[in-house]
């Protein structure tokens, strides 16, 4: 079993105001910017699996990705990382699963993929306080699962 | 009668009025779901179309999971359908496919600049000389537009090269989403392969202006003679 991760983000898209993420807008100067996180297990052919994410979830002229697991972005005050809770209706993930099992021909098989959004917040300020209003806006604990670093 | 295959994706949402359009122009129209299409159906084919809407959600990008599952359920016959002379013509979420799919020139069309949906008026310019899809229409001339990933972005250099080789079929007038050289619809170098962000299928009549007393001399509206000239170069 191995684990893949692809961190998508676009190259014409450069960090901007962050009270567009709130509710309320917050006297703090943030910026924000940020990414799609893909992560899957797979066993087989990991270089065939590594080609059909690429294909899948990168768009070359306008994205770029980050695979060593390492951050694509940096610099930030705080990150958010957010997805779907298991069990709630995630059409991305299932869009993406049709086509993988509709490809039979594929030599690697895929037990898990997760997908996340990664908000990353710059600037200054109580990182802890703004962490937890940003989670509070952002995320839904209804569907959502996530994490702050 | 030239036979056009409309292909349908589940979020395909202007299939009804592009076949109308199609049909109003003279074409005899097939909507076919893309999980039931067969190469046998793109081979009886002169035009392809691939209409507007959202595609799978636009999730992971728009176009990109149609381009799979096209590639996926036709194989190599949209291929084999243009290098046999064959046309294809996408609007909209149709041309974000159509770039995915490799048959227009390379490029990618991403958020608008301003981040968000919008839906206006676009003031167009013909650019192209060739395109049989623009051969009727004036220089000048509008289209509504209804879009959030509009805006056309290139390799470095590749905008410059499509407009100095003649892929560049349109441009918009102001452009409200940011797009490389303004480009609205690009082409391939025999203009049998086109693209364009604005909806001509939302334009037919004089009617579906938005100024009431729009009055150019026409009896149709600007968008008929994209299926028009279509048609024309078909017939």
């Amino acid at each position: 079993m191995a684990t893949l991760t692809l961190e998508v983000f676009s190259r014409f898209q450069s960090a901007t105001d962050a009270n567009k993420l709130l509710y309320t807008p917050i006297a703090d100067k943030l910026t924000y910017n940020y990414t799609r996180l893909y992560t899957v297990e797979c066993d087989g052919d990991i270089d065939a699996a590594r080609d059909y994410m690429r294909a899948v979830l990168l768009d070359d002229i306008s994205q770029k990705a980050e695979e060593t697991g390492s951050p694509a972005l940096q610099g930030e005050l705080f990150s958010i990382c957010y997805g779907i809770k298991p069990g709630a209706l995630d059409l991305e993930k299932e869009a993406i699963l049709t086509n993988y099992c509709g490809r039979k021909e594929l030599p690697f098989s895929i037990s898990i993929l997760k997908i996340t959004q990664k908000v990353y917040v710059f600037g200054r300020g109580d990182k802890d306080a703004l962490a937890a209003r940003f989670a509070s806006d952002i995320c839904n604990p209804a569907i959502h699962n996530w994490s702050i670093n | 009668m030239p036979h056009a295959l409309l292909l349908k994706y589940p979020g395909t949402n202007c299939d009804v009025e592009t076949a109308r359009a199609l049909q109003v122009a003279g074409f005899s129209t097939q909507v076919q779901p893309i999980a039931t299409a067969t190469a046998a159906q793109v081979k009886k084919a002169q035009l392809v179309v691939f209409s507007g809407g959202f595609s799978y959600g636009d999730y992971v990008m728009s176009g990109r999971l149609a381009q799979l599952e096209t590639e996926r359920f036709l194989g190599d016959a949209l291929v084999k359908h243009y290098d046999n002379g064959g046309y294809l013509f996408g609007i909209c979420n149709g041309f974000q496919i159509l770039t995915k799919l490799g048959i227009l020139p390379k490029a990618s069309l991403i958020w608008n600049k301003s981040e968000r949906f919008e839906c206006m008026w676009d003031k167009l310019v013909k650019v192209a000389p060739n395109s049989p899809f623009t051969s009727l229409l004036p220089e000048n001339f509008e289209l509504p537009s209804a879009h959030a990933e509009g805006r056309l972005v290139c390799e470095p250099g590749d905008a410059e090269k499509y407009l100095a080789s003649g892929c560049v079929a349109l441009q918009y007038g102001d452009n409200h989403n940011g797009s490389e050289l303004r480009i609205a619809g690009l082409q391939d170098t025999t203009g049998r392969a086109m693209g364009l962000m604005p909806h001509p299928e939302r334009f037919l009549k004089p009617q579906h202006h938005y100024d009431p007393d729009w009055s150019e001399d026409t009896d149709w509206g600007w968008g008929y003679y994209f299926f028009k000239g279509a048609f024309d170069a078909m017939k």
